[in-house]
């Protein structure tokens, strides 16, 4: 058998070895990753710890490595991805490594400061170009719109524009206009005049206009819409309240000259040295972009590199120092089928350390439960995973994946039942297996993708499963298919003539007669007559119940037969004694007996010749109503002519399984708890007097030799306890799980008729169209049902069932024998490291 | 007893073979015994999902109770006791089949 069928066998090992070679052992045990150390060191502090300062230089690193890589993700470099798996460096090379990274963090910061500096000058230099644009578009309208004559204004070319336009009062002189220019945010304009206006009093004279082109913040980086304004005032005083507001509004004042021609000078130059800073810039950010690129090169294996040294330090951490100071310990659990592996690859560390002495590999017994550990393949994975979310096997115990990769699919397409879902969960789930490898290295993100891709083997084996079972439910997308010709006709014997048809409405089919009913039912699965008949549903409902209550008892019947597979291995033939028969026993007479009356009536009643009198269709018992009775030792009236019993005997058989089960419970409940206090006894005994007896040998003052000095205490109340709740639990749980199991009942009755629903009100009509408008009325309907289908019927369905299936394993099926109180094995592994995923170990 | 040779032969050979015989063919190398244990699993599951459905219609108690469209459906259909002749109505010969819904 496989491993999976039970955990493999763990053993305990010491580790010697020399400080020269533990770096490279311990990379090669990464590599290989089936060695889960033990902590040595569990009540020292992290920081206390032998290699915390490596530990740190690590991050640090790691710290560059990640600011690298969020600045080539900026400038959208992809990062190179060859797949290939680079060794753990050696401790000399990580200084290089470090001295790197360094030098690439440094330079990278540079480059960015001067790439901010430069887009801060540039753009002040554009908000100032846009200042003397705007203000000379200003001065121009003034001048056209002055009220002075035109030959005036010719004349005095130069006068300028603070010249005041209204004649001067006489003895005060002409007054002189003074201005500003700058320019602010667009949303904070508003505020900003406002201020000027109060604090001014409204003696200033505000123009704005706003810049269309967005400015690009250089810090931020966002874009920003800025506005001109050029403010003209009289005298000083105003002139300082308005530098200080614009200094309060965060408005950058630019100095503007005053004549046009002085303007027209500063503004060449300002594109001057606007088209040299823009060249600059240019040159700096295509210096960055190849840095950039160079270091995408490298960055994954960098950071695998990184990555490994560090949990190889987080590892040796965990070990210790011995007597000498020349070698390290290390506790670790070591798979047994694996020892010769694990010690290849020590030798190898060794030899490429140079170091001479050899690694030791001491393999101790103990008394600590060792992990648990599984191998599995891509298949089995997800069947694994299933069965350790409810709990991680104990060790060696039977491991119930292995069945639940037969089981699952089967019980889930019990309750989905439909070929054509079926079909369409195919097709997915095909698409997802046959296109693996591309699916695994495009590395998908989203956690829901994630969960239905590593559950595709799951899908795929749940969907022929349930194309399966939709084939014998006759259930395609709620249509059956007939295709070995129904075996109910509409004979002369159904009285089928015009008068009963439309008087009555119907008719019903009566099974004995030869010309109604072939007498050989339809060859594989329902009848597709039952699709169209009306009482489907009643017909339907009893064959699901019954089979629901037999593959339930299969089911659990299955499972004790494991926990016998356990009593086995672990030599407990306690448990085999008084637990695996009582429990068979108990569980075959009651439901087993069950099973057995639903088979005979399918056998033994029946319509036509065939059948004896006081086996007809009227005589037909109840099998649930005889199970009760059973218990309640009573008889109920039955019809004339019919018997009261389904057998003969049945009285005497019932009461003899009645009276087996009933004397299981105190098996179950009594001799365990007695039997293992004699035990515990029978060994203190033997073991005092052994010890009386080597003392006696050996004098007086030896001490006891026993290993670990592990006195078992045995508590009987708890074991009692322990047993009736055990027992308890198996008995009402018997009753309780097997109806449990009805939901397969339930599900699949709801599956089907949630189906038929949405093709009688959703398809029919489409179907139903006759004209060419019908066409297009079908197109679109067709649509919206295939969406029906897909998300309701496929889609929830598919999850309800796969819900119930999970509960059914976890709770009805394990009950009966699974311990699950093991911890999984979590060796020391690189290979999440080389998938780039961000946890490390340790 | 309503079984019929033919199809129980047929199925249970196919389930015998696939869980009986196919596991010592078809098992090798290191998945061995998953593939053992997974062939014996499913054929006795769909075996026994197969029987049931057999069963249970074997000898029906009840028989289909039809609506009387249905009935004239499986009659023209199915059956052939029904030709579009039989129906003897004053409506002219070319009427189509709606005319006969009740």
């Amino acid at each position: 058998m496989g491993s999976i069928f039970r955990s493999e066998e763990m053993a305990l090992c010491q580790l010697f070895l020399s400080s020269e070679a533990a770096y490279n052992c311990i990379s090669e045990l990464g590599e290989i990753g089936l060695v889960q150390f033990r902590d040595l060191n569990p009540d020292v502090n992290a920081f206390q710890r032998k290699f915390v300062h490596e530990v740190r230089r690590c991050d640090e690193m790691e710290r560059k490595l990640r600011y690298l890589e969020k600045e080539v993700e900026k400038d959208n470099l992809p990062i190179l991805d060859t797949g290939e798996n680079p060794e753990a460096p050696q401790p000399r090379e990580m200084i290089d490594l470090e001295a790197t990274f360094e030098k690439l963090e440094n330079e990278l910061r540079e480059v960015n400061a001067n790439a901010e500096t430069l887009r801060r000058n540039a753009l002040e230099l554009t908000e100032l170009k846009h200042v003397l644009q705007t203000t000379q578009l200003f001065f121009e309208e003034q001048e056209t719109h002055s009220s002075l004559p035109l030959e005036q204004r010719d004349s005095e070319p130069n006068s300028s524009i603070t010249q005041n336009l209204l004649p001067a009062e006489e003895g005060k002189g002409p007054v002189q206009l003074g201005f500003v220019a700058g320019v602010i945010n667009r949303e904070r304009m508003p505020m900003f005049e406002r201020m000027l206006w109060r604090v001014c009093r409204g003696n200033v004279f505000v123009r704005q206009s706003e810049i269309q082109q967005p400015f690009i913040d250089p810090v931020t980086e966002d874009e920003v819409l800025k506005t001109v304004f050029i403010i003209f005032f009289q005298g000083e005083q105003l002139k300082t309240k308005v530098k200080k507001i614009c200094e309060g509004c965060r408005a950058t004042l630019y100095p503007c000259p005053e004549t046009s021609q002085e303007r027209k000078e500063m503004g060449q130059g300002v594109t001057g040295r606007l088209n040299d800073l823009t060249t600059v810039l240019t040159q700096t950010t295509d210096h960055r972009h190849r840095m950039l690129a160079g270091a995408a090169k490298h960055l994954r294996t960098w950071f695998i590199k990184v990555r490994k040294i560090k949990a190889i330090y987080h590892t040796l951490n965990m070990l210790n120092l011995d007597v000498t100071n020349k070698c390290l310990i290390a506790e670790c659990w070591i798979p047994t089928a694996d020892l010769a592996r694990i010690q290849g690859a020590l030798r190898k560390g060794t030899e490429k350390s140079g170091s001479s002495m050899q690694p030791i590999v001491n393999r101790m017994h103990t008394t600590i439960a060792p992990p648990t550990f599984h191998r599995t393949n891509k298949f089995t994975t997800g069947f694994q995973t299933l069965i350790d979310a409810y709990g991680v096997a104990s060790y060696r115990e039977v491991n119930p994946a292995l069945y639940t990769t037969a089981t699952f699919p089967f019980l889930f397409a019990v309750m989905f039942g439909d070929a054509g879902h079926g079909f369409l969960m195919m097709l997915f789930a095909g698409w997802m297996v046959l296109r693996e490898k591309a699916l695994i290295a495009a590395r998908m993100s989203g956690e829901i993708w994630n969960i239905f891709f590593g559950g595709r083997y799951i899908l795929l084996l749940m969907s022929l499963f349930s194309i399966y079972t939709g084939i014998i439910y006759n259930d395609v997308f709620s249509r059956s298919f007939n295709i070995f010709g129904s075996a109910w006709h509409i004979g002369p014997n159904a009285n089928a003539t015009e008068e009963i048809l439309i008087e009555h409405g119907g008719l019903t089919l009566d099974p004995k007669y030869p010309d109604i009913y072939e007498m050989k039912p339809y060859p594989v699965g329902f009848d597709p007559m039952w699709q169209i008949a009306v009482n489907k549903i009643a017909f339907q409902n009893s064959y699901k119940m019954k089979i629901s209550i037999i593959i339930g008892v299969f089911h659990m019947v299955f499972g004790i037969m494991v926990s016998l597979l356990n009593h086995t291995f672990f030599k407990n033939t306690v448990s085999i004694i008084c637990e695996f028969i009582p429990q068979m026993i108990f569980l075959l007479s009651l439901f087993g007996y069950l099973s057995f009356m639903i088979l005979f009536k399918w056998v033994a009643f029946g319509c036509g010749e065939d059948f004896p009198a006081d086996r007809q269709s009227r005589c037909a018992p109840s099998v649930l109503i005889y199970f009760i009775n059973m218990f309640m030792l009573k008889q109920d009236p039955v019809p004339t002519g019919c018997d009261v019993f389904m057998y003969a005997g049945q009285f005497e058989v019932q009461i003899v399984l009645l009276v087996l089960a009933l004397i299981c419970i105190p098996i179950m409940l009594f001799p365990k708890p007695f039997i293992l206090r004699n035990r515990h006894r029978a060994k203190v005994a033997t073991r005092a007097s052994s010890e009386e007896w080597l003392e006696e040998i050996q004098g007086a003052g030896s001490s006891a030799t026993n290993h670990g000095g592990e006195e078992e205490e045995f508590e009987f109340s708890e074991v009692f306890i322990e047993q009736t709740i055990h027992t308890i639990e198996f008995v009402l749980g018997s009753v309780s799980h097997t109806a449990s199991y009805l939901r397969l009942w339930a599900l699949s009755l709801a599956h089907a008729q949630l189906s038929e629903v949405l093709w009688n009100m959703v398809m029919h009509i489409g179907l139903a169209q006759s004209s060419i408008v019908g066409c297009i009325v079908l197109y679109a309907i067709f649509a919206f049902w295939a969406v029906l289908t897909i998300s309701i019927l496929v889609i929830m369905e598919g999850l309800s069932a796969f819900l119930h299936t999970l509960r059914l394993h976890w709770v009805e099926f394990q009950s009966k024998f699974y311990k699950g109180e093991g911890y999984a094995f979590v060796p020391l592994t690189f290979k999440h490291i080389i998938n780039g995923e961000e946890e490390g170990e340790g | 007893m309503g079984a019929d040779v033919v199809p129980v032969a047929v199925m249970t050979g196919f389930w015998a073979v696939v869980g009986i015989i196919l596991p010592f063919i078809v098992a090798k190398g290191p998945n061995k015994g998953v593939i053992q244990t997974m062939l014996v699993i499913t054929a006795a599951s769909c075996w026994l999902f197969w029987l049931l459905c057999y069963m249970h219609q074997m000898n029906p108690l009840i028989g289909p109770q039809l609506h009387n469209t249905t009935v004239l459906a499986v009659q023209y259909l199915w059956d052939g006791t029904v030709t579009l002749d039989n129906f003897s109505t004053p409506a002219p010969p070319t009427t189509t089949p709606a005319a006969f819904n009740i």
